[in-house]
């Protein structure tokens, strides 16, 4: 009997066989379930900005409103990026030395904008409106993390498809007080469930955040 | 680019909306079925295109598929296409560049809209310009102006796309035997300044100056300084469409140049001959389509309309009655019916006599005589509620008859009123140019400045004018493309286009709008105003000439800016006039005029006119124009001669293919086209193709772009300006280019035609009016036997909150294709060419299908737009895949690009075949016909500027359809959420509801009882499409109604 | 084999003695001579230029988007479907040869099942191809798995389109491993009677270790049978499926439900007749004659006319639907079909699908090699003609005149339709070259020498 006719032994490896017929499909769908997911790809996203400014130092140590510098978020879909101007309010008087604000000194002598680049990126497909969420009581934090811990602005949450989806169709977790929504460290009242509270708003405000593709692909 | 107007203002709400029909029920009675049909070739059956039938397959547009992108794009169309699958592409690093200072009140990424205007032919329409982040995306009426009443044209809604055409010209240029240099502004200007400053030395002694006809104030006061400034000038205007008659013809009725304003509304009997009062070329087109539209309600007082025309026009479409005759015997029939007329209303002496009545051929025609004994009846029994309206393209004794014929009807100051014109330059446009072309001939010009216009192109073969422009020393051409007439000049200077300067301008009736501009000349060019004002050496800005011009109206700031925000200068209209009517001399006809209906020997008329979709060829090289199919014949990328098949069965002259047209010796070949309800023995020949230096769209001989369609101007002559005599065509074998039509892109063979014939009565309901009165609910009788609707399938969602609507009045449609343009402007349509076009793949979203009914020789036309109907049971849904296509809450059916992967199921299973599939990638293109390339030519980059950023630029492999505006929907629900308050009827517009001069779309929430939308769905004349497929659309059409008259039956 | 023991008359026993030796030296030596017949390279050749056309233009149309082919509106299914639907078709005779036959104890399949199999897993290839490539983004098919994603988007399941993929991989797969069982006695005679040592390597792995121990047999026809019960419903289930992509949909002419039977049997007798266009050669070149006999054509030229007949009735009663419905639209569009703009094609489909089977009634013709070649050739340009005719004449007329079209193919759907062909003979070719082209093991199973009783005498 020569080789090609499997001896005995050859019967050992038919578990493996088996498990490689059987396992190759599984893992092929893991690889594109989690590897292909946002929350792989772009969780922790942190470019480096042309001008080293920390949110941990305005929004938190200073305690800035978030809506200082996006003062547009509550009536349009952008939270619009703040103009030169914004920053020169104070950097005017403060600061007017540092290197760091070269660029912004530079951008408002030349009427030339500063290139921020662009952290939460969403495909050009997806239309989303800040106003719609904010003046509904959807925190900031709940999409950006606590930016007023981050020296640098990074992708916080995954913000991929099922992730919105998971909040539009169950959004009491995410809820709170319209007038709340920049308040990083906000919880609900005296200990309350938040599940329950939100449930609350949800029924107050009348909110029903619609899952139809058209809410957010035009 | 991007600076936003400091002086920019927000815009008033929309236009007010009239409700439908009435909704009272009554019982059904059956009803007789009209004849319908589709092409024409269909009806003859002619052996020629059974012929073409036989073959197995009808040649295709090239052996070859259309051309594909180039292999160099290949990478970023896979990064495209990756990026709508939703494949990563994060990083690739995306910038965002804020305003260094955001002036008040500016919020980034919303849109504002501006009133502002546009000038056509010394016409100026109000409009409303949508700007977004500064740059002007979308065009719609001023429901404030006159001339729109918030309606537009496809002209205005395409012109947006004129301010970011990469072919308009970036400077100016030089020339000089043959060879042309890029110059700059500076250097023109000190030339100018040099050269005007020796003509001053000479009283501008040779200088001539060629300008469009135009309404503005400032311009006219910068006039009189210039030629005050240089007294031996002559000024010249001078318009390729221009309507001498019209002002002849109210001097030789009144003595005094005059305009005529038209109320429609109030008559009840309404003539035109040969008037299509729904061209863009006729004075308050828009309004006057809202206003017949608004007279002929079945449930309210409904007009009647005659219509004598040479060939089918938009309101030969809307006529009860029509008599198609030869433009030449426009004047007998009005001269008849003059006659006639006078005979039965006896008017008052001092109106001067009558006409005889002419001892005609065709009067003598049993049908003709019927036609007008009938019409003459019915005008006298509606006097002071009748109104006959001369075209502009007649001549001055026509104009004159039809005014006698208002007056004696007693019809002035009810359905018409005058208007002293005292903006009347010249007596003749044509006698002006002549005397220009003269004094070139005989090298009396020392200098010629041309204020826009492109005379080389448009001025009549006859004069030779292309030749004629070089004989000038020194040439000068403000333009917005270096075209024609600036290769033939000696300066070519740039010019701002109407949404890039400021300016003013009148509308018919004297209103003044202040234009406005939306954006920084994006190419640095000047408006005419700025050219006088340097020529003058003057340094004002426009905005304070046009201040200074209007200072007595707007002392103030304050007053300005609501002028500026209103878009008109209240009461600036002309004081109404009382001209008295002359005496009117009998008219002279010639033997042809008094010939009959027949080929007068072998002698053909050759009528010219501007083209509906590109008018006399200034908005050649806009590629939403050419793809627009023609309301009528449904042509696109192409001019034809139209012609009568009695007339080109006589001549040989096949139907679809090449003929020569011959006038006084000069040729011209292009398709020929038959066309019904065309009148015997008259070609019609569209202007405005044929262009060899518009651009890369519409031709460009130097860089090898062929043109676009054939050049009537060429045929054209002084005397036979717009119908010449003695022309001939014949059967030419020249090898062209396929014509491409939209509504019917093959022949139909008998049984295909039997087939259509037998069910379009139900597609497109009619009844007469004395039917209506009789069964409101006619349009039941005309539905489909079908068994009782069940569904496989239980109807998902219950609707509640919003249940959107909308309505089509057929009645009201008159298929002026401003929808369809207005779609494309704001839903990023792309344009495919003529070859795809040819192949049955053009993208329109809304498309208006045309019906033909009756004879040939003068068929009823019916117009049908079709959008998705966004069923509440949609075939498409069901058999996607991968639910690319999926039913919204609200009953829209969602098409999501992202998740499409083309397999193109849906389309196949949709009854209506609305979607449009990108088989393609269409935006990806050399040839620059569609508005987005991604390349780095800044040019290129421009062109991305007139997208819609609501709306998603599709890639290729996926297909699309109409959302009804889904992002104005979620806009407004937004917005309206985040104050807490509702939504109000009327606040969201589809584009094609906005842009429809005649409100025959209406939009809505049908779940609000209140609304417009759901009055009209309950109305008796409604009814759904193919409702008998148990789809429920959401789009019900209103049954057409027509009010014959009894006696012509 | 107890189960089946009956003596096959069909297999003409060979002269001489040691018979099973003969059999399998006459299949055996097809793939293990040095230089197969001159005719062999010819035919590869030419397969291997269509298979270049074919990629060619497959090429061509992903790197430019579809719109290469004359696809348009209203006809968005062009070419690449019918041919799906064709090859589809041709890839039924294989399953129903090796396993409706086999359960039906119609042991004279056993000259012809191998090949027939084999056809079927290139046919259902070639099928596989054209639903990749003929939607608009070739790159995302995968949309159309049920694989968990960060969309949370699923396939739609209520989509016919869904329902194929299922149906044809499940074919796809039972036809492959049924066929491959088969070979793996046959792989290891080849191993055995192999002289070099990649031969013997390369038919020893796939052999896997077959010994021909009685216990083997045992366990092989067990499997056989139930593979053979697993497959039989398949055959009935894919086309039936395929069919209603057109059933379901509310198209004038598609909208039947006639479908399913009608393809199913038109699966059928395209399938037998591509067997009889490819046997025919087979039995010539490869001097099989002996074992694929003119009675085996005969037989299944009574096939064609059977299911040949089936077909037409249906075509007869679709239009006797159409006018028992009472539907204007159905009715026109069958009246359309037949003498309308595309009555050419209807044509065309009638004479070769429903006409020149009849010819196989006469015994001369049924019985000759070459009429059988050429009939069958007939047949299989008829059934393409049958997709092309249900897909593009309804479409091509549907409910609104306005947006009527005329499908015109452009040059590249001549390329991918010929360059499939090219795919399929390669494919096909190399299997002949290589591969036990008949099951020796089976036809030895039936030879009298198998039977050598006394009261068989």
């Amino acid at each position: 009997m020569n080789l090609f006719v499997f001896p005995r032994w050859a019967n050992k490896t038919r578990a493996l066989a088996g498990m490689l017929l059987g396992g190759a499909p599984l893992y092929l769908t893991f690889l594109i379930w989690y590897g292909a997911s946002p929350r792989t790809t772009d969780v922790g996203y942190e470019p480096q900005q042309p001008v080293p400014y920390s949110h941990a130092l305005h929004a938190g140590q200073l305690g800035l409103d978030c809506r200082y510098c996006h003062n547009t978020v509550e009536q349009a879909a952008h939270a619009a990026i703040p103009p030169t101007d914004t920053c020169m309010n104070c950097h005017a008087r403060v600061h007017t030395k540092s290197d760091k604000l070269a660029l912004i000194r530079e951008s408002h002598e030349t009427n030339e904008p500063v290139e921020w680049i662009k952290v939460h990126d969403l495909p050009d497909y997806v239309y989303f409106n800040h106003s719609a969420h904010v003046t509904r009581g959807v925190g900031c934090v709940t999409c950006h993390g606590r930016v007023d811990q981050m020296e640098e602005v990074y992708q916080h949450e995954p913000l991929s498809m099922g992730w919105c989806l998971d909040c539009h169709r169950a959004p009491e977790k995410n809820l709170r007080p319209p007038e709340e929504v920049t308040n990083m460290t906000w919880a609900p009242p005296d200990g309350q469930d938040a599940f329950e509270y939100g449930k609350m708003l949800r029924e107050k405000n009348h909110l029903n955040p619609p899952t139809d593709c058209s809410t957010c692909h035009r | 680019m991007s600076s936003l107007k400091k002086k920019a203002l927000p815009m008033l709400a929309g236009g007010a909306e009239q409700t439908a029909a009435s909704t009272e029920a009554a019982p059904q009675h059956g009803s007789g079925r009209p004849r319908f049909w589709k092409s024409f070739a269909e009806l003859e059956n002619t052996p020629e295109f059974r012929a073409s039938l036989e073959r197995e397959f009808a040649a295709p547009p090239t052996d070859l598929p259309p051309d594909a992108p180039e292999r160099r794009r290949f990478v970023q169309l896979m990064g495209a296409s990756l990026g709508l699958a939703g494949v990563g592409c994060h990083w690739q690093e995306d910038k965002i560049l804020p305003l260094t200072r955001r002036p008040e009140g500016t919020i980034p990424g919303t849109t504002k809209r501006y009133a502002t205007a546009m000038e056509l032919d010394g016409v100026a329409v109000g409009l409303h310009a949508t700007s977004y982040d500064g740059r002007p995306i979308k065009i719609d009426g001023n429901p404030l102006h006159p001339e729109s009443l918030g309606g537009t044209s496809a002209l205005h809604q395409a012109s947006v796309l004129g301010v970011y055409d990469p072919d308009r010209s970036d400077k100016p240029w030089k020339r000089s035997g043959g060879t042309a240099a890029a110059s700059s502004w500076q250097a023109a200007a000190e030339f100018l300044n040099t050269h005007f400053g020796r003509l001053k030395g000479t009283r501008g002694y040779g200088l001539r100056v060629l300008s469009e006809r135009s309404s503005s104030p400032t311009l006219a006061l910068l006039k009189q300084r210039f030629l005050a400034a240089f007294p031996q000038a002559r000024w010249s205007v001078y318009e390729p469409t221009s309507g001498d008659g019209a002002r002849a013809g109210s001097l030789l009725a009144f003595g005094k140049a005059h305009r005529a304003l038209l109320k429609p509304e109030a008559a009840q009997v309404i003539l035109t001959l040969d008037a299509d009062l729904f061209a863009p070329d006729f004075p308050g087109h828009l309004a006057l389509a809202r206003s017949i539209a608004r007279g002929r309600s079945p449930d309210g007082p409904m007009s009647r309309i005659y219509a004598v025309e040479p060939m089918y026009t938009l309101l030969g479409g809307v006529a009860d009655h029509r008599l198609p005759v030869r433009a030449e015997q426009v004047k007998t029939i009005a001269a008849a019916l003059d006659a006639k007329v006078s005979e039965l209303a006896k008017p008052l002496a001092e109106l001067g006599a009558a006409q005889a009545l002419p001892k005609s051929e065709l009067l003598g025609e049993a049908s003709v005589a019927k036609f007008l004994d009938a019409l003459a009846k019915d005008l006298v029994a509606n006097s002071g509620k009748s109104l006959v309206v001369a075209g502009p393209s007649q001549p001055a004794e026509v104009h004159a008859l039809a005014h006698r014929l208002n007056a004696v009807l007693g019809n002035v100051g009810r359905t018409v009123r005058y208007v002293e014109d005292t903006l009347a330059e010249n007596d003749s446009d044509l006698a002006e140019l002549k005397q220009l072309a003269d004094d070139l001939a005989k090298d009396r010009v020392d200098t010629l400045l041309v204020l826009g216009g492109n005379p080389a192109y448009t001025a009549p073969g006859e004069l030779a004018f292309d030749t004629l422009v070089g004989r000038a020393k020194t040439s000068i051409h403000l333009s917005l493309y270096d075209d024609e007439t600036s290769q033939r000049c000696t300066w070519h200077l740039n010019a701002a286009h109407y949404l890039e300067s400021w300016g003013d301008a009148r509308a018919w009736d004297g209103t003044i709008s202040i234009v406005q501009p939306l954006i920084a000349p994006i190419y640095g060019g000047r408006s005419s105003i700025e050219l006088l004002a340097l020529l003058l050496g003057d340094t004002t800005k426009a905005l304070d000439l046009v201040k200074a011009t209007h200072q007595a109206a707007l002392p103030n700031e304050r007053a300005f800016r609501k002028a500026v925000h209103d878009g008109v200068i209240a009461g600036s209209a002309f004081p109404a006039a009382t001209p008295t009517l002359q005496g009117l001399k009998p008219v002279t006809l010639d033997e042809r005029a008094l010939g009959g209906k027949k080929l007068q020997n072998g002698q053909l008329e050759v009528t010219f006119g501007p083209c509906l979709k590109v008018f006399d060829g200034r908005f050649a090289n806009l590629a939403w124009l050419q793809e627009l199919p023609e309301p009528l014949t449904k042509l696109t990328w192409d001019n034809a001669a139209l012609i009568a098949p009695a007339t080109a069965a006589e001549l040989g002259v096949k139907d679809g293919e090449a003929c020569t047209v011959t006038v006084g010796g000069k040729t011209v070949t292009l398709p020929a086209l038959w066309v019904p309800g065309r009148a015997e023995g008259s070609v019609h020949l569209a202007l405005g193709y044929g262009r060899t230096a518009a651009g890369q769209v519409a031709g460009h001989a130097k860089s090898e772009v062929a043109p676009v369609g054939a050049n009537a101007y060429a045929l054209r002559t002084v005397a036979g300006y717009h119908a010449a005599t003695g022309g001939s065509a014949a059967f030419s074998n020249a090898d062209l280019p396929r014509l491409s039509t939209t509504n019917d892109i093959y022949n139909l063979d008998k049984i295909g035609h039997e087939g259509a014939e037998e069910r379009a009565p139900e597609l497109v309901r009619e009844a007469t009016l004395a039917e209506y009165k009789k069964d409101p609910r006619f349009v039941e009788s005309r539905e489909e036997p079908h068994p009782p609707l069940l569904s496989l399938w239980v109807p998902p969602v219950s609707y509640e909150g919003h249940k959107w609507g909308m309505a089509i009045d057929l009645n009201k449609c008159v298929g002026c294709g401003s929808c369809v343009t207005a779609c494309q402007a704001e839903n990023n349509i792309p344009v495919v060419g003529k070859k795809n076009v040819a192949m049955g793949r053009e993208m329109l979203w809304l498309r208006v299908d045309r019906y033909y009914q009756g004879e040939p020789e003068n068929a009823k036309v019916t117009f049908q737009p079709i959008p998705c109907q966004q069923c509440e049971n949609a075939p498409c849904e069901q058999v996607c895949p991968v639910g690319a296509t999926i039913h919204s809450h609200e009953g829209l059916n969602d098409m999501v690009y992202n998740r499409c992967i083309g397999t193109r199921y849906c389309s196949n299973n949709c009854p209506y075949k609305v979607r449009r599939f990108n088989y393609f990638n269409y935006n990806v293109n050399e040839i620059g016909i569609t508005p987005y390339t991604p390349t780095d030519d800044p040019k290129m980059k421009v062109k991305s500027m007139v997208f819609n950023p609501d709306v998603t630029v599709r890639s290729r492999g996926v297909m699309e359809k109409c959302t009804f505006c889904v992002q104005r929907i979620q806009n407004a629900k937004i917005k309206a959420k985040n104050v807490k308050q509702g939504i109000p009827d009327g606040t969201i517009r589809t584009a094609c509801q906005d842009s429809c001069p005649a409100e025959a779309i209406v939009f809505g929430d049908l779940n609000d009882s209140g609304s417009q939308v759901a009055a009209a769905h309950a109305a008796p004349r409604a009814y759904a499409l193919l409702g008998e497929l148990n789809n429920h659309p959401r789009v019900r059409y209103l049954g057409r109604v027509r009010n014959p008259n009894p006696e012509l039956g | 084999m107890a189960a089946i023991s009956d003596v096959n008359p069909f297999v003409t026993p060979p002269t001489g003695d040691n018979a099973f030796a003969r059999i399998t030296d006459n299949v055996a030596r097809i793939a293990e001579t040095e230089r197969p017949p001159r005719a062999w390279y010819i035919a590869f050749a030419a397969a291997l230029v269509m298979l270049t056309f074919f990629l060619g233009s497959i090429t061509w149309a992903v790197w430019n988007g579809i719109g290469t082919w004359g696809n348009m509106m209203p006809v968005a299914w062009g070419f690449p479907i019918v041919n799906f639907v064709f090859w589809i078709g041709i890839g039924h005779a294989g399953t129903l040869i090796s396993a409706i036959l086999f359960l039906l104890r119609q042991s004279w399949r056993t000259a012809i099942n191998r090949f027939a199999e084999a056809m079927t897993i290139f046919a259902v290839i070639c099928a596989g191809v054209f639903p990749g490539i003929h939607i608009g983004r070739p790159w995302l098919p995968y949309y159309m798995m049920p694989i968990p994603n960060q969309m949370d988007m699923w396939p739609q399941f209520r989509s016919p389109l869904e329902w194929d993929i299922f149906a044809v991989s499940t074919y796809a797969t039972i036809s492959i491993v049924f066929w491959y069982m088969g070979m793996i006695p046959d792989f290891a005679t080849f191993r055995d009677r192999a002289t070099t040592f990649w031969r013997r390597l390369a038919y020893g792995v796939v052999a896997m270790g077959w010994r021909g121990s009685s216990r083997q047999w045992h366990r092989y026809e067990r499997a056989y049978l139930l593979l053979a019960a697993l497959a039989t419903p398949l055959v009935l289930s894919v086309h039936s499926v395929v069919s209603f992509d057109f059933a379901t949909a509310q198209l004038p002419g598609w909208h039947t439900t006639l479908f399913p039977t009608y393809f199913v049997a038109g699966a059928i007798f395209g399938g037998f007749a591509m067997v009889v266009t490819l046997a025919v050669p087979a039995r010539q070149f490869f001097g099989l004659k002996r074992i694929i006999t003119i009675k085996h054509l005969e037989l299944m030229n009574k096939v064609l006319i059977a299911t040949g007949l089936m077909v037409g009735y249906a075509y007869g009663m679709e239009f006797f639907v159409a006018w028992y419905s009472d539907d204007s639209y159905e009715g026109f569009t069958f009246v359309n079909r037949a003498f309308g703009q595309y009555a050419w094609a209807y044509w065309t489909m009638i004479t070769c699908n429903v006409l020149s089977p009849q010819l196989h009634w006469f015994k001369k013709i049924r019985t000759s090699p070459m009429a059988t070649l050429l009939i069958g050739m007939v047949i299989n340009v008829g059934m393409w003609f049958e997709r092309f005719v249900i897909i593009c004449t309804s479409l091509a007329r549907d409910f609104l005149p306005s947006s009527w079209g005329y499908f015109v193919p452009t040059p590249f759907d001549y390329m991918t339709l010929g360059g499939s062909f090219g795919l399929f003979f390669t494919l096909f070719l190399l299997f002949c070259r290589y591969l036990p082209m008949v099951a020796i093991s089976e036809v030895k199973a039936f030879h009298p020498a198998a039977h050598a009783h006394p009261e068989h005498h």
